[in-house]
C-alpha cells in the first residue's frame, strides 16, 4: 500500500481522507481492520506513531491538528494503513504490506481547505528512487486579477536524510529560463508561479535533474473563496501502448539536452 | 508470485479491450467528456497541447488541427456539432 500525505498549501489547511475498502471488486478481496499510522522525517530518522484503527468500510479524515502533538510543525505527515503496527523509529522508510491494487491504485482523498471552500484529488505517493529527475509541462497557471498560482512538489524517498535539489522553470517554446528554486526531499515544496512573466499562451516547463516529485498546481483567489488543485502525470502518460517508459526517457533526454546545463 | 496472480487477473479485464485511434462509429468513446459551463458567473475555456510536438524538435513541428465535438443537451435530447480549430 502507498502513503497518503497531508498536503501543505498557502493560507489553506491540508487534510486527507482514508478509506478502508479496495477501489475495485475484482483485483483484491480484503475486509480487514487496519492500523492507521502517521510517519514523518525528523533528525535523520523516520518516525512513526499509531493514530488508531480503521474498521472495514470505515472512512476517516485527518488534518494536521488531528495528529499527535509530537509531530513538529512544518514536516510532511504521511498517513498509511497496515495490518500490523509499524516500528516507531526507522533508518529507512517503512515498507508497507502487500495490500495494494493497480487499476486504480488504492488512494485517499488529498485536499486543502479555506474557511470558504475546499478542493481535492484522489492520490497517493510511493518513495521515489534517489537521485531521480523530474520533467513536467504545466499548463495550469490561471491568469486574472486576484489569482495566485503555486507549484507544490511532493517528494518522499526511502532515506530520511534531508537533501535539496534545484528546480528550473522554462518557457518551453522560447527555451527561456524563467526562474530557479530549491526543492526538498521528504516534503511538499511550495513555489509561487506568479511574477515569472508567463502569459496564457505560454507552456511552462519545469525540470529537476536530481530529484523526482509529483507536481501539484494550486491556484486560489486571494480572498480564499475559490480554490483549484491539479496535478500532471509522468510523461509516460503522453503515449499509449508499447514501451511507454521508454518514451518518457526519450522525452527527458531530448528536453534536458535542449535546455543545456 | 503475487504479481503473477495480479497480472493474470488483470489480463482477464484487459484482454482484447477495444482501443482505436480513429473509431468507425461516431458514438465510439475516444475521450473524456468535458463540461462547457456557461452562466453569469462561470466562463469555460479549453487549452489544447500538441503532445506529439513535444517529442519533436522545433524545426519539425508544423500546424496541427483538432476537431471539437459539442454535445448539446436541449429538451432532454442530445445534438452533436463539430467545429474545426
Amino acid at each position: 500500500m502507498s502513503f497518503y500525505p497531508i498536503l501543505k498549501a498557502p493560507d489553506s489547511k491540508g487534510w486527507t481522507t482514508l478509506f478502508n475498502f479496495p477501489p475495485n471488486n475484482w483485483e483484491l478481496r480484503d475486509s480487514s481492520e487496519k492500523y492507521i499510522n502517521v510517519t514523518w522525517a525528523e533528525d535523520g530518522k523516520w518516525r512513526t506513531e499509531n493514530v488508531g484503527k480503521l474498521a472495514f468500510n470505515e472512512v476517516r479524515t485527518f488534518g494536521f491538528d488531528d495528529l499527535p502533538k509530537v509531530i513538529p510543525r512544518g514536516v510532511l505527515p504521511l498517513l498509511s494503513l497496515t495490518l500490523s503496527k509499524l516500528p516507531t523509529h526507522n533508518d529507512i522508510l517503512p515498507s508497507l504490506e502487500g495490500i495494494y491494487t493497480v487499476t486504480p491504485a488504492w488512494r485517499a482523498t488529498l485536499g486543502v481547505s479555506t474557511e470558504h471552500t475546499s478542493t481535492s484529488y484522489q492520490g497517493e505517493i510511493d518513495p521515489f528512487p534517489a537521485p531521480g529527475s523530474l520533467l513536467t509541462f504545466g499548463p495550469f497557471i490561471q491568469y486574472d486579477h486576484g489569482l495566485e498560482n503555486f507549484l507544490i512538489l511532493l517528494n518522499i524517498e526511502k532515506s530520511p536524510v534531508t537533501r535539496v535539489a534545484q528546480v528550473e522553470i522554462f518557457d518551453a517554446d522560447k527555451i527561456a529560463l524563467k526562474a530557479k528554486f530549491e526543492v526538498r526531499n521528504n516534503d511538499a515544496t511550495i513555489i509561487s508561479l506568479d511574477g515569472l512573466g508567463f502569459s496564457p499562451v505560454d507552456l511552462p516547463l519545469i525540470i529537476c535533474r536530481e530529484m523526482s516529485a509529483i507536481p501539484l498546481y494550486f491556484s486560489r483567489t486571494s480572498d480564499g473563496n475559490f480554490l483549484s488543485l491539479e496535478h500532471t502525470h509522468p510523461p509516460a502518460s503522453y503515449v499509449v501502448h508499447g514501451k511507454r517508459w521508454e518514451a518518457q526517457k526519450i522525452l527527458k533526454k531530448l528536453w534536458f539536452s535542449r535546455l543545456g546545463q | 508470485m503475487q504479481n503473477l496472480v495480479l497480472r493474470a487477473k488483470r489480463a482477464l479485464w484487459t484482454f482484447k479491450q477495444p482501443l482505436t485511434k480513429k473509431p468507425k462509429l461516431l458514438g465510439a468513446p475516444v475521450s473524456d467528456l468535458f463540461v462547457w459551463r456557461n452562466s453569469d458567473v462561470w466562463r469555460t475555456f479549453f487549452e489544447l497541447t500538441d503532445i506529439s510536438g513535444l517529442f519533436l524538435g522545433h524545426e519539425e513541428t508544423s500546424e496541427r488541427f483538432a476537431t471539437f465535438f459539442f454535445f448539446l443537451i436541449m429538451r432532454a435530447r442530445y445534438y452533436v456539432k463539430s467545429v474545426w480549430i
